[in-house]
């Protein structure tokens, strides 16, 4: 449950290239936008597994993955 | 088709005349300034040049269709499949030309292991063998960049992270070389079935082996990997391995080697750039993807049309061709500023050099490590690479922009 997740994602838009393997790989956080690019959703029903999954599945390097703790 | 001359064709229609092989930066312009959704009868499809269009063209999975085994492609193919059944059989188990689902389930089980985190390791390697190879290079009046550097260096480097041996390699390029036929329709090659076949044959029989080897003692290698591959349940089968495989051997050293030469090409076209990643070994990374820009190995792609839509007032039927023109897309003077300045510390830089979309060239992060490390090392070692050929010739694909050879001299700090 995303309440209890310590994590957030920041996607790149310079570096993704719409190859959707964090579409896969998280579903309820990932979802390309109108123009392809992937949007994060902070308040999906992800897991900090799936989401690490996803950054380590992107081909761009284009997902960063911050501590929300560090971040608000 | 007879050689072409060497004065520019004005025939927009010819994707293979002197003017498109060899200067694609002008042909495409023309291409593009004529009409961006350009029919071309020759080709029977339609040829896109405009960056949003080729862009939105990869990412539009729905309506745009990569299978090769069906649609307007596949008559070649199939039409073969009788006769050259093993070599059919292994392209249809390839991720490029399959959609969705198919080619999600083959992309999942590989993705891993050529993601920027996973390749990573393989960068002391890299630089290993860099070294290796620059170093008979030194003081020598003419060195033939292809053969000595270009080629040996991805060629070594998938091998050797797949587990297959890296000795018997220029056996591996000609293979690699006689697929490339099959698959980039060379046609006015008549025998590319014939010898696709015998060399889609020796590359089975020499991967099936290592595959059952692998099953029962697995290694530190990515056909190991492969073999013991199990995502949410999912595995390869031994073909789907073996064809995947010899994708990568395939398509990991022809197009790494181009996008190497092709570098050495444009920093010797543009005085001072060569000094500047010196200066700045940090912008090797922006360079890397400014040669992507500039002269990438691939030119275009096709596709075909699932059902009809409309593009810029044009009528795209179901069934027609589109040929996605990324060389085009990547000079587009709406979206880079100056395109026809090679500029390596340009960012951002959303090049197509590898396409866009779920077919998002899967060795990508692998091919920058080895073009990073490659430009790192001999920018520091050497004060320039010079260029001696003095008529560039490309050889006469549609899909790749690759030189017929490149000899060079490493000038010495």
């Amino acid at each position: 449950m995303s309440e209890h997740s310590r994590m957030r994602a920041v996607v790149d838009p310079d570096l993704c290239a719409s190859a959707s393997q964090c579409v896969l790989k998280a579903p309820s956080a990932f979802h390309l936008d109108a123009k392809g690019v992937s949007v994060f959703d902070p308040h999906g029903q992800w897991t900090d597994a799936e989401l690490t999954k996803a950054a380590d599945a992107c081909p761009m390097a284009a997902i960063e993955l911050i501590d929300a703790e560090d971040s608000d | 088709m007879p050689e072409s001359s060497q004065t520019l064709s004005p025939d927009l229609d010819d994707l293979l005349s002197f003017e498109a092989v060899n200067e694609p930066r002008t042909f495409y312009k023309r291409l593009r300034d004529t009409d961006p959704v350009y029919w071309n009868a020759r080709w029977n499809g339609w040829i896109l040049t405009e960056y949003e269009d080729v862009a939105a063209g990869f990412r539009d999975h729905d309506r745009l269709s990569s299978d090769r085994f069906e649609g307007p492609f596949a008559k070649d193919l199939t039409g073969s499949a009788e006769r050259y059944q093993q070599l059919i059989d292994f392209m249809n188990k390839w991720m490029f030309t399959k959609d969705r689902p198919y080619h999600t389930h083959l992309r999942s089980l590989i993705n891993t292991a050529f993601t920027p985190k996973s390749v990573e390791v393989l960068r002391p390697r890299i630089r290993e063998l860099v070294r290796e190879l620059a170093e008979p290079l030194r003081d020598r009046e003419t060195v033939n960049f292809l053969g000595e550097f270009a080629f040996t260096l991805p060629v070594v480097v998938i091998a050797e992270y797949l587990g297959v041996p890296a000795e018997g390699r220029h056996q591996l390029r000609q293979w690699s070389e006689d697929l490339g036929a099959v698959i980039f329709f060379e046609g006015q090659n008549p025998n590319r079935f014939e010898t696709g076949a015998q060399a889609m044959q020796g590359l089975v029989d020499l991967i099936r082996p290592i595959v059952r080897a692998r099953a029962t003692e697995p290694r530190d290698d990515l056909i190991s990997g492969m073999v013991h591959a199990d995502i949410d349940g999912e595995r390869f089968t031994e073909d789907e391995i073996i064809a995947n495989v010899v994708l990568m051997v395939f398509a990991g050293h022809e197009t790494t080697m181009n996008l190497l030469s092709n570098g050495v090409v444009a920093f010797d076209m543009f005085p001072g750039t060569w000094q500047q990643i010196a200066e700045d070994p940090r912008m090797v990374r922006t360079a890397v993807e400014e040669v992507l820009r500039f002269d990438g190995p691939i030119r275009g792609l096709a596709r075909w049309a699932r059902e009809g839509f409309e593009l810029r007032g044009k009528q795209i039927r179901k069934f027609d061709r589109l040929l996605l023109v990324q060389h085009g897309a990547n000079h587009d003077p709406k979206f880079f500023e100056r395109p026809e300045q090679f500029d390596p510390a340009r960012w951002p830089n959303k090049h197509l050099g590898f396409g866009q979309g779920i077919h998002t060239c899967l060795g990508a992060p692998l091919a920058r490590l080895e073009a990073q490390e490659a430009y790192a090392y001999l920018s520091e070692e050497f004060s320039g690479i010079e260029v001696l050929t003095s008529d560039l010739r490309y050889n006469k694909t549609l899909s790749s922009r690759s030189l017929q050879s490149l000899d060079v001299r490493f000038r010495q700090r």
